[in-house]
């Protein structure tokens, strides 16, 4: 297959227009950025309007993605990205996310104004390179969106200058996003090396296409697998999994409460949908196209499947996917212990929700492993574990918008972060610790809220993947991480504290209690109600497995 | 008009109306103003008395019988109930029922929540809060037993930890923090093992194993078998989930790990309903718990709660595992016996008088536990069900019985610390010169608590050891010896309260006699103690058709066992006869007719195939030239044993 960038022909022009739709959130979120720069540069006295600027942008950007109508799944601007229900799925959440989160700046009142221009510009481009993340097809796009997704984010958490730790969690964030970023690269043009091409299509294709002589070349296959584990390793600290997590506790108590809300919620997002893209490029050939792979009798194995059709043989599927799920089950389980022992001991709640966010990143890498082990299944088995993952995803950005939310605005009210300083805050704020039960019971994975559904559906994907191990794990993580979740509402709840000089001084902002129950309502509802959304999540993973 | 009337009448409003309304209930609560305490407590109490009124109402709406709105009650079978599907993309149905093992439960909760709602006007802080969440608690706890669907299930078990988390951490006493969040490790601990054995379930079932009139009385569309597509069904329904773990040829009996899935299963179940039961040795959530937690919360604590796990094993472990039910009968007997020293022994040594009431309970539901594993179905002697049945049924009297008097006892304990706000034992005495009616009331309740005959701790204990003898004569006979234990720790406490010249304690000068509330609490209560043990039909008239039911399923498929035991069973106690022996010729011959009333005579054919289910044994590879013979002498076997056993606890 020839590189398409290369054979750029007069059709891909004339198809531009085709595809220019499809992108017009992303226009819409470039148009608010340079509005940002001009408010910058040119009207310094409008910059107030940042914020309503932002608020438009967010909310057209949003109304555009939810508008377009969707067509047949194919590769735009000459397969650099590609239109398909998976794709829009996760730009769907990624807007809707910047339309929440832009409400929620406005309500934490974080950005002061002298910075607003700067914050707002920084979170569109992030945004801006994560919709493109979520659709990239190609592996140029990946690199490039990879960046313009970071780059900000380093900004943003540096964006308080005078303030030492911000500064400090901003340079480390800096030095390990690059490590890991070059890396991935590395990792990356190995495998563009092998297969000839920096299309995923085409290194899919490559890929299967090959695999039968895998076998017959040792040293290849040692190739692909550094490449595997480079390009993982770039992804997993993006995703801050165990052992590439060091940074994240530092720049969620360095960077602002709303700064880890963006890292903890949106790059979060976007790099799961791109791991999801390239799992199913790189990995499902391997699971396929393995029933030809040093196999002598693919007879017998192809019978295995048509009889038991609903179950996953080990035995008959893919060695080298199998071995991808085991180590992406091995990560994902030690990410979630490790974040939910770690964060048993943390008194600051930034950290303890970094460390809750690297337990979460492993519960999202076991669903990935059992993705990857039943890729070689029936397809509709392997859509269904897709599909839980992403209704996971759709779960865990509400119930982290939530809980941070949480904990931003009791900075503002008691202008600390320590959970021991809270004490018997709730008595005051009802409001707030109705909400906050329900994010964290959310968290916990509890009945009826939605956090339970989600769990419950990543523990049946990884059930029906007979990944019976990491179910077991998971179901003692969420005992594990009971205890420091409960801590808070404990805190909040049950013990007394002396307010009398905070209750008088702040009065309470209805809009900040509507914003918390909506979120909350929401979650109450996906739990109850979650055919038609499960639904949704089915349709984007039916598309991203093209197999 | 009609079918509006209709509409109202019908199971699905009345019984999510049960549950429901109590929720609905507490979201108008959180909205009520701040200042109307007093208001919202009687709200909360009509609400709860609403809730008790529509049980009452489908427990006597079947006239003269015992039965709800059907004389097919003795059938046993779930027959006031509604399926409507929820998530059909997993098979989840929105599947609420009622039969002859859950009615019961929901009548004590209905009765207990009432109560202890009366109970709850101690509580002067933050009133609004509390009655939320105790209308939360008490729609869940409604939930629990009336859901039929798995997963419905799991998520009304999993909503009661969330109230009862913030009552007992907010309300409760000194330690409160670490008692609720014990109290919630726990159960935690115990429900995820649960949602492991909910997934094996699911993900090993099948129900195109089952036959179309078999899924019609579990409540399924038959239509659902042509949606397959070559693939299997997966289900949450319970009553399917039982058929399927009794087929012969179990999708449950595949190997996980070398183990078989109703092994794996089977455990994981149990373990979670061993934690909330509670069971030695994961009691030690519940004498902190009780402790800490204000009176009428323990009251549903203890009274309901517990429940759960008896509940749980009758419905779940023991339909859907019944080769490990048989197989384990001597270890789950085991640590029911070991909860039933342990728990007697621990409470003779408390001071304190709450503490003392928690561990009589956990010795109190050993009972029920023995009673359930009981199993002493010698495969081929019809006779021998009848024992089982007695313990079965004597474990769900047991669990109304405490339900009923332990309720009354924290309640009791209540009553006394509200007054001198200790609970030191040895600072008591001499209450009963002081405090008459409370003093005769609490006669009545610990004497029900402690068995004596006429009041109904001694009908649910008598049962239980009737058939633990058949079980293990050893059994019986621990059994039976601890209750000169109970007796003794009862006495004694009576003896230090009650009796003696002249209190001791702080605050003397409160000691006043309960008011019209509090005897509005106690009495009823001390009331079913003396109704329910001169009368046991009352109950037994509710669950004995379902366990007979369960049991006679259980014989059916214990029939099987001599093919069993080659894989999996091995012959554990010495009361059963060598397993692989053929059946013994005499119980073949047929006498049918003589049965007169129990297995149907005048029902539809579809009820009595499916309760007595030949077709669950017409399967691929079943085994068909058994089928016949061992059904139809069972069948009439089990006419002439229900009589007997009819006969037997009504005498």
């Amino acid at each position: 297959m020839t590189d398409p960038v290369v054979a750029v022909s007069l059709e891909s022009v004339i198809d531009l227009y085709r595809d220019l739709p499809g992108v017009a959130a992303e226009l819409a979120l470039g148009g608010s950025i340079i509005l940002f720069l001009l408010l910058r540069m040119t009207f310094p006295k409008w910059r107030q309007s940042a914020y309503f600027a932002a608020f438009m942008g967010s909310l057209l950007a949003f109304g555009l993605a939810m508008g377009w109508n969707l067509p047949e799944a194919r590769e735009a601007f000459g397969g650099l990205l590609i239109h398909d229900a998976f794709g829009q799925f996760f730009r769907v959440l990624l807007l809707g996310f910047l339309v929440l989160f832009v409400i929620f700046t406005m309500l934490s009142r974080f950005p002061p104004f002298i910075i607003s221009t700067e914050f707002f510009l920084f979170v569109f481009s992030g945004i801006l390179g994560m919709c493109l993340m979520a659709r990239a097809n190609h592996l140029l796009l990946v690199v490039l969106t990879m960046e313009m997704a970071s780059l900000p984010s380093y900004a943003l958490a540096g964006i308080r200058r005078l303030e030492p730790r911000g500064t400090e969690a901003a340079l480390k964030f800096a030095v390990f996003g690059a490590v890991s970023s070059g890396l991935m690269f590395f990792g990356l043009s190995l495998l563009s090396a092998l297969t000839g091409s920096l299309h995923l299509a085409g290194m899919s294709a490559q890929l299967s296409e090959r695999l039968g002589q895998l076998g017959n070349h040792p040293a290849e296959l040692s190739f692909l697998a550094a490449a595997l584990v480079l390009a993982g390793a770039g992804l997993a600290f993006k995703l801050s999994l165990v052992p590439f997590h060091f940074w994240t506790p530092d720049v969620f108590e360095g960077a602002t409460a709303e700064v880890g809300t963006f890292l903890s919620v949106a790059s979060k997002l976007a790099v799961l949908a791109l791991f999801i893209r390239l799992l199913t490029a790189w990995v499902a050939p391997l699971a396929v196209g393995s029933l030809n792979l040093g196999m002598e009798s693919p007879g017998p194995f192809i019978q295995s499947f048509v009889t038991s059709a609903s179950e996953i043989d080990m035995a008959a599927n893919g060695v080298l996917s199998q071995k991808v799920a085991l180590i992406l089950g091995i990560v994902g389980g030690i990410s979630c212990t490790f974040g939910n022992l770690v964060a048993f001991g943390q008194t600051n709640i930034k950290r303890l929700l970094a460390y809750s966010t690297i337990a979460h990143g492993g519960y999202i890498t076991m669903g990935l492993a059992g993705v990857t082990a039943a890729l070689g299944a029936p397809r509709e088995i392997c859509q269904q574990v897709l599909a839980s993952v992403l209704f996971y995803a759709i779960v865990y950005l509400l119930m982290n918008l939530g809980i941070f939310a949480v904990a931003t605005f009791l900075r503002n009210k008691l202008s600390t972060e320590e959970i021991d300083k809270y004490r018997g805050w709730g008595r005051h704020d009802p409001v707030l610790l109705i909400t906050a039960t329900v994010f964290l019971f959310s968290l916990v994975g509890l009945p009826p809220f939605a956090g339970f559904i989600a769990k419950f559906a990543l523990f049946a994907a990884l059930a029906q993947a007979r990944l019976w191990w990491l179910v077991v794990l998971g179901v003692i993580n969420t005992v594990l991480s009971l205890f420091y979740y409960l801590r808070i509402v404990k805190v909040l709840a049950f013990e007394k504290g002396d307010f009398s000089d905070k209750v008088t001084s702040d009065q309470a902002d209805p809009s900040i209690n509507i914003f918390l129950l909506s979120l909350a309502g929401m979650l109450l509802l996906l739990g109850v109600w979650w055919q038609q959304p499960f639904h949704w999540c089915m349709q984007a993973a039916q598309s991203v497995l093209v197999y | 008009m009609f079918a509006i009337l209709e509409s109202f009448t019908s199971p699905f409003a009345i019984l999510s109306a049960i549950v429901f309304l109590p929720v609905l209930a507490a979201l108008t609560v959180a909205f009520m103003s701040r200042q109307t305490q007093e208001e919202t407590r009687i709200f909360s109490l009509w609400i709860t008395l609403l809730v008790l009124i529509a049980v009452l109402g489908l427990a006597i709406a079947g006239g003269s019988r015992p039965g709800i709105l059907s004389r097919s009650w003795d059938q046993g079978r779930v027959q006031y109930g509604f399926s409507v599907p929820w998530i059909e993309r997993f098979g989840i149905f929105y599947f609420f029922g009622i039969d002859g093992i859950n009615f019961p439960l929901i009548l004590l909760a209905a009765l207990l929540g009432t109560l202890a709602m009366l109970a709850s006007w101690g509580i002067r802080d933050q009133v609004r809060a509390y009655c939320a969440l105790f209308l939360l608690l008490h729609g869940g706890i409604l939930g629990v037993f009336l859901a039929l669907d798995l997963f419905l299930f799991y998520i009304f078990w999993e909503v009661v930890l969330l109230p009862m988390y913030f009552l007992i951490g907010i309300w409760g006493g000194p330690r409160k923090e670490y008692a609720a969040i014990k109290f919630f490790l726990f159960t935690l601990a115990g429900s995820v093992a649960m949602l492991v054995a909910i997934l094996m379930l699911y993900f090993y079932s099948d129900l195109r194993l089952l036959n179309e009139i078999v899924l019609q009385s579990c409540f399924i569309d038959p239509g659902i078998l042509s949606h397959g597509r070559g693939q299997p069904i997966h289900t949450f329904n319970m009553l399917a989930l039982a058929e399927l773990g009794r087929l012969p040829h179990s999708p449950f009996n595949q190997l996980l790990w070398g183990v078989p899935v109703h092994t794996w299963v089977f455990w994981l179940l149990m373990f979670g309903f061993l934690i909330k039961l509670p069971a030695v040795p994961f009691h030690t959530w519940l004498p902190d718990a009780h402790v800490e937690a204000p009176t009428p919360i323990s009251m549903l604590l203890a009274g309901v709660l517990l429940k759960m796990g008896g509940y749980g094993i009758l419905r779940l472990c023991y339909t859907v595992c019944p080769a490990d039910a048989y197989q384990f009968a001597w270890v789950i007997a085991a640590i029911g016996l070991l909860s039933i020293v342990y728990g007697a022994f621990a409470a003779l040594a408390q001071s304190d008088f709450k503490r003392l009431v928690a561990y009589s309970s956990v010795s109190h539901m050993g009972y029920v536990l023995l009673g359930l594993a009981a199993w002493s179905i010698v495969p081929g002697d019809p006779g021998s069900r009848q024992y089982w049945t007695m313990g079965m049924c004597g474990a769900m009297y047991q669990m109304v019985a405490h339900g009923i008097t332990s309720a009354g006892m924290f309640f009791l304990v209540g009553v006394v610390y509200d007054r001198v706000h200790h609970r030191e034992l040895s600072k008591f005495g001499g209450l009963f010169n002081r405090m008459p009616v409370y003093g005769a009331v609490s006669l009545v309740i610990f004497f029900a608590a402690m068995g004596l005959p006429g009041l109904c701790g001694f009908i649910g204990e008598f049962l239980v050891i009737m058939a633990a003898w058949r079980f293990h004569p050893v059994a019986a006979i621990l059994a039976a010896s601890v209750i000169i234990l109970t007796a003794g720790y009862i006495l004694w406490t009576l003896a230090r309260v009650l009796l003696g010249p002249t209190y001791r304690g702080p605050h003397p000068e409160q000691l006043t006699d309960m008011n019209p509330r509090e005897c509005w609490v106690a009495i009823p209560l001390a009331v079913m103690a003396v109704v329910l043990g001169i009368y046991p039909k009352l109950l037994l008239g509710f669950c004995q058709p379902s366990i007979s039911r369960t049991v006679y399923q259980l014989a059916v498929w214990s029939e099987r066992l001599p093919q069993l035991s080659e894989r999996n069973c091995s012959p554990k106690t010495s009361a059963r006869p060598p397993i692989g022996q053929p059946i013994p010729q005499e119980s073949q011959t047929p006498s049918v007719g003589e049965g007169p009333k129990i297995i149907g005579t005048d029902h539809d054919r579809a009820n009595e195939s499916a309760a007595v289910g030949p077709h669950s044994w017409d399967l691929p590879g079943g085994r068909g030239e058994k089928t016949s013979s061992p059904d139809t002498s069972l069948r009439a076997a089990e006419n002439n044993t229900l009589d007997r056993s009819n006969s037997t606890l009504e005498n």
